[in-house]
């Protein structure tokens, strides 16, 4: 039954196509609440067993090379899914307003949607790096064509660094397949690999799949793309496609090859404590809205990998429960920066946004923010906590130095999500002089005549940006206070992958 | 069979009037060139006892179809080539790659265990070559030699198409 | 070896008959070629009919090939019939089948019946090639194939660049022919047969003679010219842009298909004894070593010099010999699987390569170039024809679920496979580059397509009935690219059951 995610998706994608434009947004938005609600009554179901990676359809496919058309689930792909179907709902809500060429838009977002949801499902190997790959593409298109700020730049960039991620992953799922002789990830996973094809072929596979995670010094790509993208693809970039990464990196390179993880898994500790720590310092000088944003969505999947290279039951589940989070969470953020903020001012820079007194304008654009940053900066009762509490828990027991390290970068984070809080929402426009002070190129006759532009233009906040912030909102407070609705769920099934044992 | 002697002389009177044909700028000294060219060839032909080709040579290529050249280019009344410059630096190159080429090609071949070995004497063939060559031609290579006539029909509409002049 | 006797008459007689029948693909081409060639003649000079008598001729030609025996192999080789021959004279016939379309709509094509005539002899030469295991046979196929091909290179008279294209390739195509009769015939001094697989016989009894090996190199010289491997590729570009958009196509991929074919045998069957190793520890003198370094060659030169490109067909043309290098890596691992992932490749790329063309045909009657300002806006233009290229263009770069995509992922495991050890381990990662380098490439021209202000009005729109003939290719190429994406057994599975 969950596979029909992946039928409608792609379906309601083909539609989008053929049917005229006015029709376009609709179905896109059928198409991925029929989606959620088949995950939903998956997730209640009690009869499902998410304690291993147990086959949803197999159907031959290509006999000849021995792939199979093989899709199964457990508890960390249904979180997964659970956070894909969120997201995509709410990017779609908030690109209600995509008037120009919205059949294309909507075709290439469900593409990348429905994409994410074969990678989630997909239990033969071949068949979860073609979904893996197929979501690149649209990923351009809808940069390129919709995106802002130096979009054609930050859209290859963004492809060039997936598919370069993508070139490693090829040739890690090569030596498996060569090596194990089959697709099937569950075989595979009992497959005694050498250990000298784990040396390599390890990081390699690990590497490939974090660059789309966004792990240092691969990171680039990330702010850059989400800056270019339209605040639907930056939701969706966030939310999903950043997940892609670590997700399959925990389902494909730790499970297929433990050895190799246990010979690599300090090194990548390393590089992701100095992502979580990096990125947040630079967030912390940015002056562009998304620009913050988008390297806290690096520092926060920092988290994820140093979760996963944890190897043990709290600092993986505590990952999983990580990327939900930070799916929820970082879509939030993109879609107050994106469409809230930058659709009705026109600026995303912070000084331009502290003379504006958005806090008046846009009530409900400050209330999400606010609820949005506390998410991110792990504030208790918000799922950003549940997550990170969990990891550093996984962190103490296996690299206790590191602890201190990642306390120290969250409260770079705390203090650059306050800063960016402050500057956005709740600056009057009366420490202009400290402002100046602080960025020297901006006059405030600038500041004043932008602000007055803006406070004209400013339109309320519509209805489906609120159904959708809301929709977000409610998933980051619900996991916040009850995670146990997910970690019930992702502990069993990491419990079963063997590099614990 | 012919003396070494006899092998080079006719040998490097084939190169060097292959390459006169290339350099001479008077189109009838090059055809007479490759004429020449084709005797020694020719000569190559009868030392290797292949009597019924080498005159073939003679007959066909320097008599007939050299004939039909140089009356083709009297008849469009060809002048000297215009003397344009010589890229020395590319015909340098070129020569440098063709003498890499050789260079490599002989210091490759000198590694090989067999190399000092003379060549096996070849057998010797029937008297009445031309009828072998006949049989062969109808009974092993029937199918080649009918290909060939497809060959010629493609070089004969090619040369038509290419040489009309098109009218608007 | 010892004294050698020359070639003995047979003696075992094949009736005329028996060779016609066997010979029946062929044949027919030679007679509707021919029939061709008289309407353009006589009749008036309507592009439609010579062209579906093309089309019902070859047709009939993929009929018959379909009926031929499963096996039969005629004068040592000269004519083999085979599953595997029978398959690729399909395939062949397919692509053949496919230009025709596109040589009709082309608008300023004068005589087409000419143009069509060509067409089909060089078929021929591709049916000659793709059916014989003997050297004799395939070096005449080549010059069936070579003149065919250099008329069709020079065809269109209006346009300067088209005789430079034509000039250029018969040069180094001509150059070509002589390097690999050269090494037929030292491969012939020695052995003293032709026939592959004798050849083969004879080497394995004892140590490889040096002039044989002088003999393999000259041999695949002459072929890396006809596959444009780098550093054989320099008539590529010129002919790819100047040639008439239909002969660059079929030069790109029939041509190409057909010379991987018999590259394959005459490698695999012929000198498979003198097959050397490609590991990067152990490498070993043979031919592998020497395809390796052609196609890592390749792959890096065509690629790189193909970002530079601002000309979609010079594009295409240095990602020709970019993917001339992906598909050498299934020569280079040689065996079963290693050959049967080249064929895979070269006929998708060959499918794709004709539909790219076919694209670009539109977009230089509409616009009148095919610089990348000329597809400039081609989604809002004509939104299939912009959909068609995207699926084509991202094909050919790798991506899912197009053909490309597993077609990559064939060659890429055969060659990860062979060579003892993950010992081509090298080759693969610099093909894994190469293709990444590609994308970026790809991009750029759907980049134009897709993104860039329609920058160039439309000046040209083509008669009704050309356009949908056009159209109709496009969308039949576009599915096939998309379904041997989605569901490749039935292509894959066809070639690997009749590798032998």
């Amino acid at each position: 039954m969950i596979a029909w995610t992946i039928y409608l998706t792609f379906a309601g994608a083909v539609i989008v196509l053929l049917l005229p434009r006015a029709f376009a947004r609709w179905i896109a938005l059928l198409a991925a609440t029929a989606g959620f609600v088949v995950t939903l009554v998956t997730f209640f179901r009690p009869d499902v067993d998410l304690g291993h990676f147990t086959t949803v359809v197999r159907v031959p496919w290509i006999p000849a090379l021995g792939m199979n058309y093989h899709l199964a689930l457990d508890g960390i792909s249904l979180t997964l899914i659970l956070v894909t179907g969120l997201a995509a709902i709410s990017a779609i809500l908030f690109s209600w307003d995509v008037s120009e060429r919205a059949k294309e838009f909507f075709f290439w977002l469900l593409l990348v949607v429905g994409g994410s949801y074969g990678v989630f499902l997909s239990a033969d190997l071949f068949l979860l790096f073609l979904f893996y790959e197929l979501v690149i593409v649209p990923k351009y298109f809808l940069i390129a064509i919709f995106g802002s700020t130096n979009k054609e730049y930050g859209a290859m960039k963004l492809t060039l660094y997936s598919f370069f991620g993508g070139a490693l992953v090829f040739l890690g799922v090569i030596a498996a397949y060569v090596a194990g002789g089959s697709f099937d990830i569950n075989q595979l996973s009992q497959f005694q690999f050498p250990s000298q094809l784990q040396w390599w072929a390890f990081p390699v596979l690990f590497l490939g799949f974090a660059v789309l995670a966004g792990i240092w010094p691969l990171h680039t790509w990330a702010p850059t793309g989400h800056v270019a993208a339209p605040t639907a693809g930056s939701m969706l970039l966030a939310g999903i496609v950043m997940k892609l990464g670590a997700y399959a990196a925990l389902r494909v390179a730790m499970n297929l090859f433990p050895e190799g993880f246990r010979m690599w898994r300090t090194t990548f500790a390393v590089l992701a404590v100095i992502g979580i720590v990096y990125a947040a310092a630079v967030a912390l000088r940015q002056r562009d809205l998304k620009f913050v944003i988008g390297y806290s969505s690096v520092s926060h999947m920092g988290f994820v990998l140093l979760g996963l290279t944890t190897a043990n039951v709290f600092g993986v589940s505590g990952a999983v429960l990580q990327m939900f989070s930070h799916g929820v969470i970082g879509a939030l953020l993109f879609a107050v920066a994106g469409t809230m903020i930058y659709r009705r001012t026109h600026t995303r820079d912070l000084d331009a946004l502290a003379a504006m007194n958005l806090r008046r304008a846009l009530p409900f654009a400050a209330f999400t923010f606010v609820v949005a940053s506390a998410a991110s900066m792990g504030i208790p009762g918000f799922s950003g906590f549940a997550a990170e509490i969990t990891i550093l828990i996984g962190v103490w027991k296996a690299y206790p130095a590191a602890v201190w390290v990642v306390g120290a970068g969250m409260v770079l984070v705390a203090a650059f999500t306050l800063r960016a809080l402050k500057r956005s929402f709740f600056d009057d426009g009366l420490g202009s002089a400290a402002l100046s002070a602080a960025a020297p190129g901006l006059s405030a006759g600038k500041i004043s005549e932008s602000s007055r532009d803006g406070r004209a233009a400013l339109a309320p906040i519509t209805v489906p940006e609120k159904v959708g912030a809301a929709l977000l909102m409610f998933a980051t407070v619900a996991v916040g206070f009850y995670p146990k609705i997910l970690l019930d769920r992702i502990q069993p099934a990491v419990e079963a992958m063997r590099f614990l044992r | 069979m012919m003396s070494p002697f006899l092998f080079w002389i006719f040998a490097i009177l084939m190169l060097v009037f292959g390459a006169a044909v290339i350099i001479n700028r008077n189109p009838v000294a090059s055809a007479l060139s490759l004429v020449v060219s084709f005797f020694g060839l020719a000569a190559l032909f009868l030392s290797l006892d292949a009597y019924f080709i080498g005159v073939i040579q003679v007959l066909v290529y320097a008599g007939a179809i050299m004939v039909l050249f140089l009356f083709i280019i009297m008849l469009l009344d060809l002048r000297a080539e215009e003397l344009r410059k010589i890229n020395w630096i590319a015909s340098a190159g070129g020569i440098a790659v063709a003498l890499a080429l050789m260079f490599q090609i002989f210091s490759v071949v000198e590694k090989f265990p067999a190399a000092k070995q003379s060549f096996p004497p070849l057998a010797k063939p029937a008297p009445d070559d031309v009828r072998q060559i006949g049989l062969l031609l109808f009974n092993n290579y029937t199918l080649p030699f009918q290909i060939i006539g497809i060959v010629i029909l493609v070089a004969t509409v090619g040369v038509i198409i290419l040489s009309r002049r098109e009218t608007r | 070896m010892s004294v050698r006797p020359g070639p003995q008459p047979l003696n075992l007689f094949v009736s005329y008959l028996d060779l016609l029948k066997l010979a029946s693909p062929e044949a027919i081409i030679v007679l509707i070629a021919l029939a061709v060639l008289t309407i353009g003649l006589t009749g008036d000079r309507s592009r439609t009919f010579p062209g579906i008598v093309a089309v019902v001729g070859i047709v009939i030609a993929i009929w018959t090939t379909m009926r031929l025996p499963q096996h039969a192999n005629l004068f040592g080789g000269m004519l083999v019939i085979s599953p595997l021959n029978s398959l690729f004279k399909i395939v062949c016939l397919a692509l053949a089948l496919a230009t025709v379309p596109l040589a009709v709509s082309e608008k300023s094509m004068r005589n087409p019946g000419e143009y069509l005539a060509m067409l089909l002899l060089g078929t021929v030469g591709l049916l000659l090639l793709v059916g014989s295991e003997e050297l004799l046979m395939i070096f005449i196929g080549l010059e069936v194939l070579g003149l065919s091909l250099y008329v069709m290179a020079a065809f269109d008279k209006t346009d300067a660049r088209s005789a430079e294209a034509g000039l250029k390739y018969f040069l180094f195509g001509s150059t070509a022919s002589a390097f690999t009769l050269f090494g037929i015939s030292l491969v012939y001094g020695i052995s003293g047969t032709t026939a592959l697989n004798v050849i083969g016989l004879k080497l394995a009894m004892g140590s490889i003679p040096p002039l044989f090996a002088v003999g393999i190199v000259m041999t695949l010289i002459g072929f890396a010219f006809k596959i444009a491997a780098a550093p054989f590729h320099l008539w590529a570009p010129d002919v790819y842009q100047g040639a008439p958009i239909p002969s660059a196509a079929f030069i790109a991929s029939g041509s190409k298909v057909a010379a991987f074919v018999v590259l394959g045998k005459i490698v695999l069957v012929g000198f498979a004894p003198a097959h050397g190793n490609a590991a990067w520890h152990s490498m070993l003198p043979g031919w592998s070593p020497i395809l390796a370094a052609l196609a890592a060659l390749s792959i890096l030169l065509g690629n790189f010099v193909a970002l530079a490109q601002t000309n979609v067909r010079r594009l295409l043309a240095y990602s020709a010999v970019a993917h001339a290098g992906y598909t050498l890596l299934g020569l280079v691992a040689g065996g079963r699987e290693g050959f049967s992932a080249t064929l895979f490749y070269t006929t998708i790329y060959a499918l794709t390569l004709i539909g790219a063309f076919a694209v670009v045909g539109i977009v230089k009657r509409e616009t009148g170039g095919d610089d990348f300002q000329n597809f400039a806006g081609l989604a809002s233009r004509s939104p299939f024809s912009a959909a068609c290229m995207s699926v084509f263009m991202l094909s050919l770069a790798g991506l899912p679920p197009l053909a490309g995509f597993f077609g990559k992922f064939y060659l890429f495991s055969a060659a990860f496979r062979a060579g003892g050890n993950h010992g081509l381990l090298w080759l693969v990662v610099v093909a894994l580059f190469g293709s990444f380098v590609s994308l970026y490439y790809y991009l750029n021209v759907l980049k134009a397509i897709f993104v860039d202000k329609n920058a160039s009005e439309t000046r040209h729109s083509s008669p009704g009935t050309h356009r949908f003939v056009a159209n109709a290719t496009i969308a039949v190429l576009a599915a096939s690219v998309v379904l041997l994406g989605v569901l490749p057994d039935a292509l894959a599975e066809a070639i690997a059951k009749s590798v032998p």
